[in-house]
């Protein structure tokens, strides 16, 4: 804004906070397009106008108030970014309730399936499979101590400390089996 | 229903009634601020009438000087430039008179059984004193006839508000203290 210009609109504005009204509309006049191009820099087009005018809205409801010691240009600019501000706080907070409601409305349709995908259940019966080879392969001893491991289960008559020991062994051999090694590194 | 689409003209006309929309909401946002700037001036009346209440026991001259000068001084402001400046300085004026009758109330020893004539002269010396007052800012302030109309209402409403306290005379005695204090600086502004 030229040096004249901003001059002009203080003396303006020390004139309105007076109470004189003919200085309504040169203020009016003055401010609008500043206060378009200053909200258009930070807010989006379709927000812009509308936080413009609010903003010139509350220049003009504070203007009786207006200490004519203070910049008018910086003065209003300082209103504008409230209400931007403002604006801005409002449109997160729609995008936020916005995606709550949707992942709320999602959640109450489409429950989540407890069941396994058709890949997973497929992933999981090839796993078994590469398992109960690889199981075939250790002796006895071990493919059932192993199997009762993994069910969360020790065969009765067995001490714990016996089956953990058979568990290691076992282990150990399948790991070996498998290519393995004991950091769980495979082939 | 296909809505046929707006020709320029059309455009041209919805945007200057946008604007004069926007223009009117602006002119009432400022009206709506300066009310409330008068009221917020006009608050300064309410420890006045407190004082004036407590003091000078006569409630319905108190009320009705008080709303009366909330009233000027709401206006005045409301309505700005040099009525608003007036009202300001007719407040601050009024302080002489308010407190000057209210203070010799409380020291009280002055005064014998059946009459104090102290009042009607401290209504006099603060009648004085707020013209004088009054009569300095008004020449700082470049206060116009209108601005000194409404500030010397101002002062003398304010200042009845202690001055009630010795009735129709103590009013009376404060207009001519406010009148004689402010004579010089007239007199001055005329020569």
């Amino acid at each position: 804004m030229e040096q004249a210009a901003r001059r002009r609109l203080q003396e303006q504005l020390a004139r309105l906070a007076d109470g004189d009204r003919d200085a309504f509309h040169p203020v009016f006049v003055e401010l609008r397009p500043i206060l378009q191009r200053f909200a258009g820099r930070h807010l989006r087009p379709e927000d812009a106008e509308e936080v413009a005018q609010e903003a010139l809205v509350k220049v003009f409801a504070h203007a009786a108030r207006f200490d004519r010691d203070r910049d008018a240009l910086s003065w209003a600019l300082g209103i504008a970014a409230f209400e931007i501000r403002t604006a801005r706080k409002r449109r997160e907070r729609h995008r936020e309730d916005a995606l709550e409601a949707t992942s709320s409305a999602e959640a109450s349709t489409n429950p989540p399936d407890p069941s396994p995908n058709p890949e997973q259940a497929a992933i999981a019966r090839s796993l078994d499979e590469a398992m109960d080879d690889a199981l075939r392969g250790l002796p006895p001893l071990d493919a059932e101590t192993l199997r009762a491991y993994a069910r969360d289960e020790r065969p009765p008559g067995v001490a714990p400390t016996t089956f953990r020991k058979r568990v290691e062994r076992g282990l150990a051999r399948l790991r070996h089996r498998l290519g393995i090694d004991a950091e769980g590194n495979g082939p | 229903m296909i809505q046929e689409p707006r020709s320029d003209g059309d455009g041209a006309a919805r945007e200057r009634h946008d604007d004069a929309l926007l223009l009117a909401r602006a002119r009432r946002a400022y009206e709506g601020g300066r009310v409330g700037l008068g009221l917020l001036m006009a608050a300064a009346v309410v420890p006045m009438a407190v004082l004036s209440f407590l003091a000078c026991g006569r409630p319905a001259a108190t009320l009705s000087g008080s709303m009366t000068l909330v009233l000027v001084v709401a206006t005045a402001v409301w309505r700005g430039q040099d009525a608003g400046r007036g009202a300001r300085l007719g407040l601050l004026a009024g302080v002489p008179p308010l407190l000057l009758p209210v203070i010799v109330g409380a020291t009280g020893h002055l005064c014998s059984a059946d009459v104090c004539l102290l009042f009607p002269v401290a209504c006099l010396g603060g009648g004085l004193a707020g013209g004088l007052l009054l009569g300095v800012l008004g020449v700082r302030a470049k206060l116009g006839p209108t601005g000194i109309v409404i500030a010397g209402i101002a002062a003398g409403l304010a200042g009845s508000l202690g001055c009630i306290v010795a009735g129709a005379v103590g009013v009376g005695v404060l207009v001519l203290g406010l009148a004689g204090g402010l004579a010089p600086a007239l007199v001055l502004r005329k020569a």
